[in-house]
């Protein structure tokens, strides 16, 4: 069966073309819950109500432009509307602090590690740079999305670098002794 | 700089394929949800519709069984009221008439004086000389007129009868008539005409066949002619027994007794009419809705789109009380439901959607933003395969359970039967849906927030009926119904509604 067969049939609330659908793209989308949660329960959470969503939307897809960018689309919306509500402290300081140059020895970092330093980012910072970095929107869209300017949608990421490089250098810490540059 | 690209170029290599397997509780919980929600739809809206026809079922077999036996009890008081009253009111016949003649025996014998009695039969017609003579010589002939009836003779050809009604009679035919006998020899008697009665009739019909004779009976007995001109009495005093006795002025027993079967005979026939009083009835409505004027009541920026209304059904049970034979009053309860799409509607998901001003959306809804296509700025975005948006329309939905109060005037009332018919109704709001319609497929987004619960509507229109049993009527009855305050906002919504109304009635 076409995939464009299966979206049909989903469409006519198909139980059985659900369920495929489901089967087909479920990694894909709880590796994107994974990146913008907090932790693993909230992903799954997430990834079940992204779901339902998509069910429930499935009929205005009209099968212009990518299905799997679009049901992605509609599962970082949901993603985003979780964290939309939580009051963020805006911090005054909008100064872009410079990186400072360090060697970054990353060949050995672990995926794992690399999540769970994202998780444990700021929800605002987390939602930033999973949007910038991994999924590449420009931060007028990111502005839009969550509502800010973008000006914060930049110093936000900015943050959210030093803190990933910080937890990724303690790593590299733990792991191997940093060459002094 | 490197540090920056170092790390985006680490984390973006890092997740580039990255993927994760879910535990199978995710799907479980989703298949749940699923399958609740399509149980939840097919449900509610069959088991309301059944229910909601067996209530107003129920209700309108017992207003009608109540009323029925309460008309019951009324026709008996109708019955004995009526029977009770003709005995009692009526004067005893004899005295005026009496009164009369004694009085007119009793004024001088000089013929100036006209005798009360005839002038109380003049009418139209001119006394002659020869009229008071008669009196006059009435008297000296000492004929007297014992009973009250009195026999006027007049010379006068008359062409036609005369009638001359008593101020009681104007209903029914009671009437006198003087039949003219163009004879100068003749006398004219008095009959009273009733049409109920035979034997006045044969009297009449024997006076006239004796028109050129010289005398007209109204009695079987003959009156003696005389050579002598005008004089003739009858020396016999009439029957006064007899139903169609000769009088003169006021009232006759027979008119009485006239009246008296007249005011029974209504009796019988209201008897009747409260047994066809009551009614029941069916309908089914095909619904054409609009609005008076533009506007939208979802958001103001939809006020100029192109609007579509869709027709819907309305079906309903009503229950019919005859006040008079021209007017009813009419009741029911009566379900239909109202929908229309607004066209020209761009959609966009939007995080952060600005959202409409009447509308509260759901989840599904408040990712999306809406804007009016003719008016929206054209997107122009960088990225712009992510600010994809779509055309597609917004369709409002609304049920309502109405109640309906309205009068009936017949202006036509035979087989076929024309009415005109105004009153109000209370609506009640059953259900209120706002989707997406896009590609032919449909998405609900939300509810409006600015539909009153309960609003009331005017109505009026035309009846057209026919009656093609004794107890079954078909009824299609074309009404305008306009809608006030249904919006607690309406944005220059001004919506009205046209049905109609066609059905079947029993009347018991």
């Amino acid at each position: 069966m076409s995939l464009d067969q299966l979206i049909n049939d989903c469409k006519k609330n198909d139980t059985k073309a659900q369920e495929q659908l489901y089967r087909l793209y479920s990694s894909k989308l709880f590796a994107v819950c994974l990146k913008y949660s907090r932790n693993h329960a909230e992903a799954e959470d997430n990834l079940q109500d992204g779901f339902i969503i998509i069910f429930n939307k499935i009929n205005q897809y009209t099968f212009k432009g990518s299905f799997e960018g679009w049901i992605k689309r509609i599962m970082i919306n949901n993603v985003l509307q979780q964290y939309r509500n939580v009051s963020f402290l805006e911090l005054v300081n909008q100064d872009i602090p410079d990186d400072v140059e360090t060697e970054m020895d990353d060949e050995n970092i672990s995926l794992d590690y690399l999540l769970k330093i994202i998780q444990e980012l700021p929800d605002r910072y987390r939602l930033v740079f999973n949007l910038y970095i991994i999924d590449g929107y420009p931060h007028k869209e990111i502005a839009e999305m969550l509502n800010i300017t973008t000006g914060t949608s930049k110093s936000n990421l900015a943050r959210a670098r030093m803190i990933l490089k910080d937890k990724i250098e303690i790593y590299n810490g733990i792991q191997k002794i940093p060459s002094a540059k | 700089m490197n540090e920056r690209k170092n790390i985006d170029r680490l984390f973006q290599e890092k997740f580039k394929d990255f993927e994760a397997a879910p535990s199978e509780t995710v799907w479980k919980g989703i298949e749940l949800r699923l399958k609740e929600k399509k149980k939840n739809r097919k449900v509610v809206p069959f088991w309301l519709k059944l229910s909601g026809i067996a209530a107003a079922l129920i209700l309108a077999i017992t207003i009608t069984n109540g009323f029925l036996n309460s008309t019951e009890n009324t026709k008996n008081e109708i019955v004995i009221e009526e029977k009770s009253n003709p005995k009692q009111d009526f004067p005893p016949l004899n005295e005026e008439p009496i009164n009369n003649t004694i009085a007119s025996e009793s004024e001088s014998a000089g013929s100036s004086k006209i005798p009360d009695t005839i002038k109380e039969s003049k009418g139209n017609w001119n006394l002659t000389k020869e009229d008071i003579a008669v009196s006059s010589d009435q008297k000296a002939n000492g004929n007297q007129l014992k009973t009250k009836n009195i026999v006027v003779e007049s010379r006068e050809k008359l062409d036609e009868k005369r009638m001359v009604t008593t101020s009681n009679s104007e209903k029914n035919t009671k009437t006198k008539r003087i039949i003219p006998t163009g004879n100068e020899n003749s006398v004219i008697g008095v009959t009273n005409f009733d049409t109920n009665a035979k034997s006045s009739l044969e009297n009449a019909v024997a006076a006239q066949n004796s028109v050129n004779k010289q005398s007209t009976l109204i009695d079987d007995k003959q009156i003696p002619e005389t050579k002598n001109n005008s004089i003739q009495i009858t020396k016999e005093p009439f029957d006064s027994k007899k139903e169609d006795a000769i009088k003169l002025a006021i009232v006759e027993p027979n008119a009485l007794e006239e009246l008296l079967k007249d005011k029974e005979k209504p009796t019988v026939i209201t008897n009747d009419a409260n047994l066809n009083k009551w009614q029941i009835s069916s309908n089914v409505a095909p619904i054409y809705f609009n609005s008076t004027s533009k506007g939208s009541p979802l958001d103001p920026q939809f006020a100029g789109n192109d609007k579509e209304y869709k027709p819907n059904i309305s079906y309903g049970l009503g229950v019919r009380y005859a006040l008079n034979e021209k007017l009813t009053v009419r009741a029911g309860l009566n379900t239909f439901g109202l929908e229309y799409d607004t066209n020209d509607v761009f959609f966009s998901q939007n995080v952060n959607a600005k959202e409409l001003e009447n509308v509260k959306t759901n989840v599904q809804g408040s990712m999306l933003q809406f804007e009016n296509k003719n008016t929206g700025m054209p997107e122009i975005s960088a990225n712009s395969h992510l600010v994809k948006k779509f055309e597609g329309t917004l369709n409002q939905k609304t049920n309502y359970i109405e109640v309906p109060l309205e009068l009936s005037y017949k202006i036509v009332d035979r087989k076929f039967g024309v009415e005109i018919i105004g009153g109000i109704s209370t609506l009640f709001l059953n259900k209120n849906e706002i989707s997406l319609v896009t590609s032919g497929t449909e998405m609900e987004i939300g509810k409006a927030t600015n539909l009153n619960n309960t609003h009331f509507s005017t109505n009026m229109g035309l009846g057209l009926k026919y009656n093609f049993l004794k107890s079954l009527q078909m009824n299609i009855e074309p009404m305008f119904k306009y809608q006030m305050n249904t919006f607690t906002d309406s944005g220059n919504f001004k919506p009205y509604f046209f049905g109609l109304y066609t059905g079947i009635n029993y009347r018991f």
